[in-house]
C-alpha cells in the first residue's frame, strides 16, 4: 500500500537513509523505532509533534497491515514500513509558532485551566505536580531527585500519569520567552529525570526525552501558548479541549503539570532559586 | 482475601482501553482493588507497598493486579485476559490482509449495487465524504457531528434534487431494511415506519413498538438540525415521502423537538397529504395543535408508539396524560412521607438527550421546575454542570460532559460517579436515570452502578435518609444486553423500573410533588 504524508514533525529527518523497526501498533497511531528516536505515524486528524508523520488520506495507520517488529527504512523522503510506503515528498513541516510570555495574570489563567482539567486528570497527578514544583522551587537537589523518581512512571495509562505531569512541567520551563531564564531550572529537572527514565515505558521515555528539549505535541504547545502569552490573538479556545481529550486522563495529567509550572512562573522568575 | 496478578510482556494498549478493562474487572463481585497499569518501576513499588506485589517485570509490560476473594480474582483475571488478548490478537495474526477499501469510490467499484454510505469521520471531512457518496448515487447516513449548517444545507439540497436522502449530520440512530445502524435496538420488523430528528427519541419509539408486539419497517434519522429554519426539514420531508410510498409501511411516526414554525407547517402539511395515518410527536408542543385530518398529535414518546400500534391494528388511537397507577402512587407517596426533612429534590441523570428533555417536560407538567445543562422552556441553566442545585435534570451525553470522554451510553462510569454524588447529597429525594441498551451501547451498562446503588443507599440509610431510585431501561430482550436481565438486576437492587421514560419521570414528579406538599 502506498500512502502520502500530509505533514511531518518539526525535527523529523526523512532525507537521510536509516533503518529501524515497528515498535507498537494502534488503530490511529503506529510507533517506529529509528535509532534512539521514536517516530509516530498518525491518521490525518492526529496531532503533530516533533517526531510525527501525519498521513493525508482517509487511511488510518491501523489499516496499513503492520505488525510489531516489521522493518522500517527511511530514504529520499520515503518511509517504507512493512509492505507500506509513506511518501513524504509533499509533506509540509509543522513548526510551532513562537510567542512572548506575559507573566501578568498568569496565575488567573492557570487557575482557569485547573478548573477545566480538575476532573479529567488522574487524582494523583495534582499532588505529584505540586511535589515536583515544590522541589524545583526549593532548590534542594535530593528533594527534586526524590520527587521526580516518585513521579516518573507513576499512575494509570499507556503513558503513566506522572510522566504526563512531567511533560506539562517541561512544556512551560522550555517555552519560548522563558526558556533562557528557566534554563537552570530545566537543567536541574533534566538531570533529575535522566536516571529515572529507564524505569518507565519506552513510549513515555521518548515523550519525556523530547519534552526535555522543548518538543511537545501541537495541542500542548498551543495550550502553553494560550496560557503563557495571555494575548487574545494567541488564545485558542480549542487548545484546552484538544489537550484534555488526549487519552483517558493523559491530557488532564499534562495540564496538572502545566498549571503547577505556571504557578511557579507567576511567582516571578526572580523567585526561582536557580 | 487473596491477591492475584498477570502480566503481558510488551503489550501496549491505549489509555482508554486500559481504563475500560480496569472498570470492567472492578465490577466483578468480590474484587476489592484492581490495577491495570504499565509496569513502570514506580507503579510496581506502589503496588508492592499496597500488598499487591512484588513483581519482577519490565516497564513495557502490562500488569493486572487484583485483591479480593480467590474466586473473584480468578473471574476478574479471566475477564481481563479476554479483554486484553481479544483485541491484541487481531493485530498480530500474521495473516496477509486483503486490500482494504479506503474510499467510497473503491467500495462502489467493487460492487456497484452498493447504494448506502454511513459516514463517520471527523466533522471537518464529513461533508466532503458525504458529497462523494451522494455523487455516486448513494443515500447517506452522516454519523459525524460538527458539520456546518451551510454544508448540511448543500448536502441536503443536492440529495433532494437527486431523490436521495441525507440522514444527519449527527444522526446516531437508524434501522434500515432491518439493519440497526449506530445506536439502535434489535426490534421486530413490521408495519410502522419512523422518521426521527432525535436519536434516543427514535430508540424509545421503536423499542416501544416492539414491546407492544408490532414492528418497524424503517427508522430513518434526520439529524437534530433538520427541522430548523435554515434546513427546512428537507430530510424529514424526504423520509415521510419515502415511507408514504413504501408498501411495507402502513403507519408513520415523526419524532422531533418542536420545529421552526414554518417547518412545522410544511411537515404537518405533508403529513396531512399522506395516504397513511401519521403520528407526530413534537416534544413539548401541545398535541391539539398538531392533530388534523389523518395526523395524530402525541404528547410523549411512548404515547406516539402506543397510538401508532393502535392505528396499525385498526383501533382508535388514544392520547392523554401519563397515568400513575393507584398502587404505584401509594407506594411513592409512602416513600416521600418517610424521607428526612432535608430531602426535597429530584436529581435526573440521563445519557439520552431526548430522555432528559422529556423528563423535564413531565416534571414541569407536574409543577416541578428544574435546573439543567439543556433546560427546556421555563427551566433554568445549571450554573456548574458538575454540581446539582435544587431540582436538577442533566444530559450527561451533552458535549460539555463528553469532551475527551466516551458518551455515557458507551462508558457509563461518569454517570455512575454522578449518581453516587447525588445520593450522598442530603437534599436528594429521588435519583432518576435512564439505561439505554442496543448496539453501540455498553454491554454491561449497570455493572458498576449496582454496587454504587447498594453502598450509597446503605450510607444514606445510616444517615437517616431513604433515597428513591427510579429508572427506565430503553431496549428489548433481543438486544445484546437483554433488557429483562438488566431490569431484573436493577429491581433486585431496589430500583423502581418504569415501562417508559415518561412513566419514570411521572413517578419521580409524584414523589417531588409529595415532598413539596409535606414541606409546605
Amino acid at each position: 500500500m502506498r500512502v502520502t504524508a500530509g505533514a511531518i514533525g518539526s525535527v523529523i529527518e526523512v532525507r537521510t537513509p536509516r533503518t529501524g523497526r515497528v515498535h507498537s501498533v494502534f488503530t490511529h497511531a503506529v510507533n517506529l523505532e529509528l535509532g534512539d528516536e521514536l517516530w509516530t505515524v498518525l491518521a490525518r486528524d492526529g496531532h503533530d509533534a516533533a517526531l510525527t508523520v501525519r498521513l493525508s488520506g482517509v487511511v488510518v495507520p491501523g489499516d496499513l497491515g503492520l505488525r510489531i517488529h516489521d522493518p522500517v527504512c527511511v530514504r529520499s523522503r520515503h518511509v517504507r514500513v512493512g509492505a507500506a510506503v509513506i511518501d513524504a515528498r509533499t509533506a509540509v513541516r509543522w513548526m510551532p509558532q513562537m510567542y512572548d510570555v506575559d507573566l501578568y495574570g498568569l496565575g488567573g489563567r492557570a487557575a482557569e485551566l485547573e478548573v477545566a482539567a480538575r476532573h479529567v486528570a488522574w487524582a494523583g497527578s495534582w499532588p505529584l505536580a505540586d511535589a515536583v514544583i515544590g522541589a524545583l522551587a526549593s532548590g534542594d537537589r535530593s528533594d527534586l531527585d526524590d520527587a521526580v523518581r516518585r513521579t516518573t512512571g507513576r499512575g494509570p495509562g499507556l503513558t503513566p500519569a506522572g510522566d504526563d505531569v512531567l511533560v506539562g512541567v517541561l512544556a512551560v520551563l522550555t517555552a519560548p520567552g522563558v526558556a533562557a531564564d528557566c534554563e537552570p531550572v530545566a537543567a536541574r529537572l533534566r538531570a533529575a529525570l535522566a536516571p529515572a527514565l529507564p524505569t518507565t515505558t519506552e513510549i513515555s521515555r521518548a515523550l519525556l526525552s523530547q519534552a526535555s528539549h522543548g518538543h511537545v505535541s501541537r495541542p500542548v504547545w498551543e495550550l502553553a501558548r494560550t496560557v503563557l502569552s495571555g494575548s487574545a490573538a494567541a488564545a485558542s479556545a480549542q487548545a484546552p479541549a484538544d489537550v484534555l481529550s488526549a487519552g483517558a486522563t493523559s491530557g488532564g495529567d499534562t495540564c496538572a503539570g502545566l498549571v503547577a509550572a505556571c504557578r511557579l512562573l507567576s511567582r516571578s522568575l526572580e523567585g526561582i532559586k536557580a | 482475601m487473596s491477591t492475584s496478578s498477570r502480566y503481558y510482556p510488551n503489550l501496549y494498549k491505549d489509555s482508554v482501553s486500559l481504563m475500560t478493562v480496569s472498570a470492567q474487572i472492578m465490577s466483578v463481585n468480590g474484587i476489592d482493588a484492581a490495577s491495570v497499569v504499565m509496569a513502570s518501576a514506580t507503579n510496581i513499588d506502589n503496588l508492592a507497598e499496597a500488598g499487591l506485589g512484588p513483581f519482577d517485570i519490565r516497564p513495557n509490560d502490562l500488569l493486572v493486579a487484583l485483591s479480593g476473594t480467590s474466586e473473584a480474582c480468578e473471574e476478574a483475571l479471566t475477564k481481563a485476559d479476554d479483554l486484553l488478548t481479544r483485541t491484541a490478537s487481531t493485530g498480530d495474526t500474521g495473516a496477509v490482509a486483503a486490500q482494504p477499501i479506503t474510499s467510497i469510490q473503491m467500495a462502489v467499484s467493487q460492487d456497484p449495487s452498493r447504494n448506502f454510505a454511513l459516514v463517520s469521520v471527523p466533522g471537518d471531512y464529513a461533508a466532503a465524504e458525504g458529497m462523494k457518496a451522494l455523487r455516486l448515487g448513494m443515500d447517506v447516513m452522516l454519523f459525524s457531528d460538527n458539520v456546518s449548517v451551510a454544508d448540511e444545507l448543500a448536502l441536503k439540497t443536492y440529495a433532494r434534487d437527486h431523490d436521495l436522502m441525507v440522514m444527519g449530520p449527527d444522526c446516531g440512530t437508524a434501522i434500515v431494511n432491518g439493519v440497526p445502524l449506530g445506536f439502535a435496538n434489535v426490534v421486530r420488523r413490521g408495519p410502522i415506519g419512523v422518521v426521527g430528528a432525535s436519536g434516543t427519541g427514535t430508540q424509545e419509539v421503536t423499542v416501544r413498538v416492539h414491546q407492544l408486539g408490532s414492528g418497524i419497517s424503517q427508522a430513518l434519522g434526520t439529524g437534530g438540525h433538520d427541522l430548523s429554519e435554515a434546513i427546512g426539514g428537507i430530510s424529514m420531508l424526504h423520509g415521510l415521502a419515502a415511507l408514504d410510498e413504501d408498501p411495507a409501511t402502513s403507519v408513520i411516526i415523526l419524532v422531533s423537538k418542536p420545529p421552526a414554525a414554518g417547518v412545522a407547517t410544511a411537515v404537518l402539511g405533508a403529513a396531512e397529504a399522506s395516504a397513511k395515518p401519521v403520528v407526530v410527536i413534537f416534544l413539548g408542543a401541545d398535541p391539539s395543535t398538531i392533530t388534523r385530518n389523518g395526523v395524530y398529535g402525541a404528547a410523549y414518546l411512548a404515547q406516539a408508539a402506543d397510538m401508532a400500534v393502535a392505528l396499525a391494528r385498526g383501533q382508535d388511537p388514544r392520547s392523554g396524560d401519563v397515568a400513575v397507577s393507584s398502587e404505584m402512587r401509594r407506594r411513592l407517596t409512602d416513600a416521600a412521607r418517610s424521607m428526612a426533612p432535608s430531602q426535597q429534590f429530584v436529581r435526573g441523570i440521563f445519557s439520552g438527550g431526548t430522555f432528559c428533555f422529556e423528563a423535564q417536560l413531565l416534571h414541569a407538567a407536574n409543577g416541578v421546575t428544574a435546573y439543567s445543562n439543556t433546560p427546556t422552556a421555563g427551566n433554568h441553566v445549571l450554573e456548574r454542570i458538575t454540581l446539582s442545585q435544587d431540582n436538577t435534570i442533566i444530559d450527561m451525553g451533552d458535549d460539555e460532559f463528553t469532551q475527551g470522554r466516551p458518551h455515557p451510553m458507551i462508558d457509563p462510569s461518569l454517570r455512575d460517579a454522578r449518581i453516587r454524588q447525588e445520593v450522598d447529597d442530603p437534599t436528594t429525594a429521588v435519583v432518576l436515570f435512564d439505561v439505554v441498551l442496543g448496539y453501540g451501547s455498553s454491554l454491561e451498562p449497570v455493572a458498576g452502578l449496582l454496587g454504587i446503588i447498594g453502598t450509597s443507599r446503605a450510607a444514606a440509610r445510616a444517615a437517616g435518609r431513604t433515597v428513591v431510585f427510579i429508572s427506565y431501561v430503553c431496549g428489548t430482550d433481543q438486544d445484546p444486553q437483554a433488557r429483562k436481565d438488566i431490569v431484573a438486576a436493577l429491581q433486585a437492587a431496589g430500583v423502581l423500573v418504569a415501562s417508559s421514560n415518561a412513566e419514570a419521570a411521572a413517578w419521580s414528579a409524584t414523589v417531588i410533588a409529595e415532598r413539596q406538599k409535606v414541606m409546605s
